[in-house]
């Protein structure tokens, strides 16, 4: 039996995500001054995982009993409120997981964030160049597709580094390596993470199925092939890799039923890395928040 | 002739140093200079560098082939057959002697086992190869290709290339 802290422990203990302390001065001051738009808002949740995690899980809470869940930052935020949103962003500064050096996936400081928003943005581009899913949905989900990496980095760091032993040999991919030491991975942490907190359907399918699009439901088939494209794509880019980066396979079966080519994938790269320049400096740091 | 093995050490660096955004280049002549860029990932950062008068160049490009996407709306440095060559002439310009130049390469990762999609990293290795000798550039370095994202810092002072990659010691190229 596994030493390493069980699943339903992890989930327990990262029940809350909390965003990047240097996101906070920023949203707050947005948030007390004397006018602030959603889209200013939205700029500033649109980069962060953990807030944003936060921001939905609040919209899809029951206190707000809606029968349609909320699955785009823009829609939760005209949901919530600045009021709502202000007292979370308190509830998030108490979380303090991200000023501590997180170990496990050999991460730099804030290379999470930076990984995910070039799936998000990444997401978008190739949504709206192929019409395969609602861009903004796609954004959202790119945003907060590896949360259950960042619960697990945090609350089971000394598996990990038992992980890393054990990739690419005698396991090709991280996944099986985690499953091997762990008994379950990191999109295991995420699906049960999100489940727990009444996330959209679609944004659990994309959590918990990114890795393999192939095995995934139909109705949201589309979604979930075009982040693993982004994925892929914010990979090769380099964006916030850490020791597991390269370690997945690529469904080349999904990508080619949504009729995504080498070519077609290329051709989105120099629009995805404007986009990326125009967010953070080359030294890494979020331009908005700076 | 195989590559002499990576020196590996635990390196401090001294200072920050210019950082080189992706699809961006600099030239330095100043020799305390430090040249930087990071998570290559499967983009390519090219040092060129005279010893003799401590000029340095770093170029970090996406692509391999500008034809294949509209030139009007990206930079040079994006891609390699117009950013090497541009780097070349910065480098000439502000000085260097082309024929002490010393060209490193890097990056150049791979994802795994995709036969038909993302050989972003190949193709730039592959493309890298031709290109620099075709500008006649002598490589002295490749340290390309694998699953790994690199950051690299070009020491203007000697010319050595310091690699940082995730959970592992810098080691010096």
């Amino acid at each position: 039996m596994s030493k390493h802290a069980t699943l339903e422990a992890v989930v327990e203990m990262t029940d809350s995500i909390p965003c990047a302390p240097h996101i906070l001065p920023k949203l707050q001051h947005s948030l007390l001054g004397t006018y602030v738009t959603t889209q200013e808002l939205q700029s500033i949740i649109e980069l962060d995982p953990g807030l944003a995690t936060s921001v939905l899980r609040m919209a899809n809470s029951a206190y707000f009993g809606r029968d349609q869940k909320c699955e785009s930052i823009a829609n939760a935020i005209l949901l919530l409120g600045t009021a709502a949103l202000s007292r979370l962003t308190v509830t998030s500064q108490a979380g303090n997981w991200l000023n501590q050096p997180i170990k496990g996936y050999g991460w730099e400081p804030g290379d999470l964030c930076r990984h995910s928003l070039c799936v998000a943005v990444a997401s978008e581009i190739l949504s709206t160049a192929t019409g395969l899913a609602d861009p903004n949905v796609a954004y959202t989900a790119g945003l907060i597709y590896d949360v259950g990496k960042l619960a697990l980095a945090y609350a089971n760091s000394e598996g990990l580094a038992e992980v890393i032993k054990l990739v690419p040999s005698p396991y090709p991919t991280w996944e099986e390596a985690e499953n091997a030491v762990l008994g379950y991975c990191s999109t295991d942490v995420s699906r049960l993470l999100l489940q727990r907190w009444s996330l959209p359907h679609a944004l659990i399918e994309v959590a918990t199925g990114y890795l393999h699009p192939s095995r995934v439901a139909p109705q949201n088939f589309a979604l979930v092939t075009t982040v693993h494209a982004a994925k892929s794509i914010a990979t090769e880019l380099g964006y916030g890799i850490g020791v597991d980066g390269y370690y997945f396979e690529v469904d080349e079966a999904a990508l080619a039923e949504m009729n995504f080519t080498e070519e077609s994938l290329q051709a989105c790269v120099p629009a995805i890395v404007e986009r990326m320049d125009a967010l953070i400096t080359p030294e890494g740091i979020i331009k908005a928040l700076s | 002739m195989p590559e002499p093995a990576p020196i590996f050490q635990n390196l401090v660096p001294q200072k920050q140093g210019l950082v080189i955004g992706v699809a961006d280049m600099a030239v330095s002549t100043d020799p305390e200079e430090i040249l930087v860029t990071y998570a290559l990932g499967s983009c390519l950062g090219i040092t060129l560098h005279d010893p003799g008068k401590r000029i340095g160049g770093l170029l970090h490009l996406m692509l391999p082939d500008s034809h294949l996407h509209n030139r009007t709306i990206v930079r040079p440095a994006m891609f390699l057959d117009t950013g090497l060559p541009l780097l070349l002439e910065t480098m000439l310009d502000a000085g260097a002697d082309r024929h002490a130049l010393r060209c490193k390469v890097f990056g150049g990762a791979q994802l795994l086992s995709s036969d038909n999609f993302f050989r972003i990293g190949a193709q730039n290795v592959d493309a890298c190869y031709k290109m620099t000798a075709h500008l006649g550039l002598r490589v002295q370095v490749w340290e390309v290709s694998g699953s790994v994202n690199r950051t690299i810092r070009l020491i203007n002072q000697s010319g050595e290339v310091r690699v940082r990659v995730p959970a592992r010691p810098e080691f010096i190229r």
